[in-house]
């Protein structure tokens, strides 16, 4: 190792030692079932979100509580994955996360207990959906093609932690996390958890947010299978702006229109391709 | 499409009214400083949510009409009240009210204004931290300003720019007048709170003219600092008037600098730094630029400061120029106009002390056959004129001094004023016809004089002071006809103090002007150097011969190039006339001898040349015996005189006691034409100290039939005297010379174009008129600067021997060159 990483090391290790020790933390974030305690100068650090709270009740309380899914409201849309908010408080004292977090995470009996396998209902549609909070488990009674693996890479909680990133204003773990979720689905797209992942990649993220969008449409336009599947089905319906961006790519086209000066851009070097080639001809 | 799949992605309606009237309720909160019990988490969720379900607009445009009722209905009516009658302009834009009331007032408004943005400013910091996410999605998406700028706008719309009631002026201008107002208090000399105004500043900075937050059209710029910047004008238009009318230059200097920092500051302690710039221009242009001529010209100007030596002052001035202008044209131009009076002062006065001492001068030339009275006289004014000449260059020197030492000191050596100094000195120094005589005569006197008992440093200063004045001289031939002539007397009479310095001189000279500038001059001192091994070697040569007779004569000799030397310097004004075929001077026996034995002896060292001797300028030591009187041994006396001298007093050692000649015997026995030869006499029989001989009948002129007889009664108290020759030292021309210089330099300068002119026809072949002039002039101005017309003379003399011939056919004047 690079004498030069060695100070940089020293300080990530610290890092970590103090999200363990929980030395002179001074914040504490509740979500779920999950309780961290936490520095706020980290997360001031490395998000945007808490930077505001001195103004309000949480900056007087020193604590303050992310609303997770199924609390009972019904508005679960804007509410957190308690295990996204994990990976993301992880990601402030490792400037990472991992499988290995995962694995040490809480045991899935306890997440089911509250959460996990928890059917959300989507306001008077018949249909009901499984929503999954943990890695695949629980996927294998959906619907799925004979060849879906038994795990999804853990593809669709990279899409929940790039959506929290996003929320969040973290930048450093949306980039991560669409890197990890871009690995993921390419080997795992099969698996069927990716109509969900694909769902939360279109409906929790702005459009100008290309990263993990351009890897679903990508992926269904790779492998037309996948429009065999009723669930992914249901997803690219639903959402109009995945359809013409699939349309556009079987047309050969980018999923994303260009801007009107890219487009002549485009034409006129199409022009001069066009000449070149006549004048090689004899 | 109605099928299984139908199912709306964002399909949990949100139920906006709901979300928004949370919303709402939590931004009054803020609004009215309540905010410590609301849930961030909520609020942040709440609009989040909002905008996942693409109701982003809806949301922006309630906050926006929220934020315009607020500011409109709420913020605005508690500034209004602040609006006091002591702030509203009576009919005639002005307030009725005292200063100090308006002051008050006027600070009351601003703070009111100013907590007014403030506290805008906190509530939409924390509101745009609710709003984060709609600013992110939506505004991002569809090209709205933030929810902050677009609050900033309604601030701008709602306050600055509604009338507080119809018909009457906006806040903004209420605004505007009250700190435009308050600065004049300032310039005035009245305190004010600066923070309280810079607060303001800062909110009309944060403001844009519109919602599109161009950069340079902040509100500060487009209303404010424009209207500023109009009104400073006028104040220091007026102000500046008024100063130059009442008070004196230096004041004005010291005030205009004083405003300018003034302004300065005020920009950085209560308005915007981005207005330094702009006020000091402002500043600038009406204290300085537009005043610059006005101020010079004062009474108490620029004049008046060089006078009396007011360097500070002077400084001052530059400084307020250097300010506005780089070339600091007003001031350059005052300067030199200075230097133009006070050197054509110089000049005027040298001209009138010459013009004083050329009557008597004329007088002599008129009455040179009767020689007489009138020669002491003129001696003596020769002698003022030389001071004369002195005292013109050291005035000259004084003047650069002086100018030089403003510049140093008070324009800190500025290029350009220091350029045009030195061109002004140049055009005065070369407007005075006698320049090169008298920096020649300067140099002659110091060498003579003024370099006795001086330090190696001063002496190096007095030559660098000759140097400097050299250098600005143009006619650079003239000053070389005159400082060779000196040169010669100063090296054959002996004069000069040091030949070392002398030498330095030259060397000076060389790097100055150039090496075929001191080409002669050099070869002048080799000649004396070569001289001096020719007499050792003589005299070796002497010895050798074995006949060592004690009675003979020693010889020491100069042999001098005749083209080197311009030997007329020793012939006075009338031998020039027609005498040029002078006889051969008759030597005695014993010196004849050594004559002819030198000349053999040269003759042998290098033959083919001819020696002239010139007799005139020669000296001999000779020891004089004269008979006891009462009581004493016999006296000897060692004398020097002229070589003339000798040939006289040599002819009385064989003359008989108490025998006398003629003055016509002895210019028959000895051929020494007449006018020296009444010299020498003059110097032997009448002047007190050196009365060798006896004239008859005793008088103070030598007239013709006068006789002289041995003196045996001479008495000196000293064994060792100079018998001196009333003889030309180193003076100012009279004009009968200086026309002769003149003419001789025409001359020169007539071979000098020729020379030049042929030069380039034999390279060029073909050339046009115009460009043979120039080239011709460029090539010659190392030397001095040509006159045109005798170019043209030139030329045509040319032509008329064939050495060119025009070109007919050519479109412009041109020549040919004729090989």
């Amino acid at each position: 190792m690079a004498a030069t990483d060695r100070p940089v090391l020293a300080f990530k290790q610290g890092l970590a030692g103090l999200f363990k020790s929980e030395k002179l933390a001074d914040f504490t974030i509740v979500c779920g079932p999950h309780t961290f305690r936490v520095h706020k100068a980290i997360l001031c650090a490395l998000t945007k979100y808490f930077d505001a709270l001195p103004n309000f009740a949480e900056g007087a309380q020193n604590s303050i509580e992310l609303k997770a899914v199924g609390s009972g409201d019904g508005d679960d849309e804007a509410c957190d994955d308690p295990e996204a908010v994990k990976l993301m408080v992880h990601f402030f004292y490792h400037l990472d996360y991992s499988a290995d977090a995962l694995a040490i995470a809480p045991s899935p009996p306890t997440v089911d207990n509250a959460f996990g396998g928890v059917t959300t209902s989507y306001k008077g549609k018949k249909k009901k959906r499984i929503v999954t909070h943990g890695w695949g488990e629980s996927v294998d009674d959906a619907p799925t093609a004979p060849t879906s693996p038994s795990t999804d890479g853990n593809m669709l909680m990279h899409a929940k932690v790039f959506a929290a990133a996003v929320k969040y204003r973290v930048p450093a773990l949306k980039d991560l996390a669409a890197e990890k979720f871009a690995a993921a689905v390419a080997i795992n797209f099969n698996h069927a958890s990716f109509a969900e992942a694909a769902r939360i990649a279109y409906t929790t993220t702005p459009e100008d947010m290309r990263e993990i969008r351009d890897q679903v449409v990508e992926v269904i336009h790779a492998n037309a299978e996948l429009l065999m599947k009723h669930d992914v089905m249901e997803v690219v319906h639903g959402d109009s702006n995945l359809s013409c961006e699939l349309l556009r790519k079987a047309h050969g086209m980018s999923a994303v229109a260009v801007g009107e000066e890219d487009r002549e851009d485009v034409e006129i070097a199409l022009q001069r391709l066009r000449q070149d080639i006549s004048g090689v001809l004899p | 499409m109605a099928n299984g799949y139908k199912k709306g992605l964002n399909g949990a309606d949100v139920d906006f009214e709901k979300t928004w009237g949370i919303l709402e309720k939590a931004f009054q909160e803020i609004h009215t400083k309540n905010a410590s019990a609301l849930s961030f988490e909520e609020l942040y969720r709440n609009a989040y949510k909002i905008v996942l379900k693409k109701k982003g607009e809806e949301l922006y445009n309630k906050v926006a009409q929220f934020e315009e009722n607020w500011l409109g209905n709420n913020v605005r009516t508690g500034i209004v009240k602040h609006l006091t009658a002591p702030l509203m302009l009576d009919g005639t834009g002005r307030t009725l009210n005292t200063q100090a009331e308006r002051r008050e007032a006027g600070e009351k408004f601003l703070k009111s204004l100013k907590g007014a943005w403030e506290d805008h400013q906190v509530c939409m910091g924390m509101l745009t931290d609710v709003l984060m996410y709609m600013d992110r999605v939506y505004c991002t998406d569809h090209r709205q300003p933030s929810i902050f700028a677009k609050s900033m706008g309604l601030f701008r719309d709602q306050i600055l720019r509604t009338p507080v009631r119809p018909d009457s002026p906006t806040l903004l201008e209420i605004l505007t007048r009250i700190i435009l107002d308050q600065i004049q208090m300032d310039r005035d000399g009245e305190a004010i709170d600066q923070f309280l105004i810079k607060s303001n500043v800062y909110m009309l900075e944060g403001l844009y003219d519109s919602d599109q937050e161009v950069e340079d059209e902040k509100l500060y710029l487009r209303s404010f600092e424009r209207v500023f910047l109009q009104s400073s004008a006028a104040f220091y238009r007026e102000e500046g008037e008024r100063l130059l009318k009442e008070s004196d230059a230096g004041t004005y200097c010291r005030h205009a600098k004083r405003r300018i920092d003034e302004e300065n500051d005020r920009c950085r302690s209560t308005l915007s730094e981005a207005t330094t710039p702009k006020i000091q221009r402002v500043v600038e242009d009406e204290l300085i630029r537009h005043k610059m001529k006005g101020l010079i010209e004062m009474e108490t100007g620029v004049s008046f400061m060089v006078e009396n030596d007011k360097l500070h002052e002077l400084s001052l001035v530059f400084d307020l120029e250097a300010r506005v202008n780089p070339q600091k044209p007003e001031l350059t131009k005052a300067m030199q106009k200075l230097i133009v009076e006070m050197g054509t002062n110089i000049n005027r006065n040298a001209v009138a002390a010459s013009q004083a001492t050329a009557q008597p001068a004329a007088a002599e030339d008129a009455a040179d056959d009767a020689p007489g009275k009138s020669k002491a006289g003129s001696a003596k004014a020769i002698n003022q004129q030389t001071v004369a000449a002195l005292k013109w260059v050291e005035d000259i020197l004084g003047l650069k001094d002086r100018f030089d030492n403003i510049c140093k000191a008070s324009f800190a050596a500025d290029q350009t004023v220091s350029t045009a100094i030195n061109r002004s000195m140049a055009d005065i120094i070369n407007a005075f016809s006698r320049g090169s005589e008298y920096i020649s005569l300067f140099i002659d006197d110091n060498m003579k004089k003024g370099i006795k008992n001086k330090s190696e440093a001063e002496i190096d200063a007095t030559l660098e002071k000759a140097i400097t004045i050299l250098r600005y001289l143009s006619d650079k031939d003239i000053f070389e006809t005159y400082y060779k002539k000196h040169l010669c007397k100063r090296l054959l009479l002996n004069k000069s103090h040091s030949i070392a310095v002398e030498k330095q001189m030259i060397t000076r000279m060389k790097i100055e002007l150039g090496n075929s500038f001191t080409l002669k001059l050099e070869a002048m001192f080799k000649d004396m150097t070569l001289s001096e091994d020719l007499a050792n070697g003589y005299r070796n040569h002497v010895r050798k011969l074995g006949d060592a007779d004690p009675k003979r004569v020693d010889l020491g000799i100069n042999v001098l190039t005749a083209m080197t030397w311009p030997l007329e310097a020793f012939k006075s004004a009338s031998e020039q006339e027609g005498q040029e075929s002078r006889a051969q001077v008759i030597y005695p026996p014993s010196i004849d001898r050594v004559r002819l034995g030198f000349e053999r002896y040269y003759s042998e060292k290098h033959s083919g040349r001819k020696l002239t001797w010139q007799t005139n300028m020669g000296d001999a030591d000779i020891k004089g015996t004269f008979p006891k009187s009462k009581g004493d041994k016999p006296r000897t006396h060692d004398m020097n005189c002229s070589t003339y001298a000798m040939l006289i007093l040599l002819l009385f050692n064989d003359l008989p006691d108490g025998q006398s000649i003629s003055l016509e015997e002895i210019q028959v026995r000895t051929n020494i034409p007449m006018n020296d030869l009444k010299r020498n006499l003059q110097s032997l029989s009448v002047a007190q100290k050196t009365r060798l001989l006896v004239k008859e009948p005793m008088s103070r002129e030598i007239n013709a039939g006068d006789r002289f007889s041995f003196n045996e009664n001479f008495k000196s108290e000293f064994t060792r005297f100079k018998i001196g020759v009333v003889s030309a030292g180193n003076k100012v021309e009279g004009d009968k010379e200086r026309k002769e210089t003149e003419k001789k330099n025409n001359d020169s300068r007539g071979f000098a174009i020729e020379a030049a002119v042929v030069r380039i026809m034999k390279q060029r072949k073909d050339l046009a008129h115009a460009q043979l002039l120039t080239e011709t002039i460029t090539q010659l101005s190392a030397q001095f600067k040509p006159d045109v017309n005798m170019i043209k003379k030139r030329i045509e003399s040319l032509i008329e021997r064939e050495y060119l011939e025009r070109i007919e056919e050519a479109p412009v004047p041109s020549y040919r060159y004729l090989a």
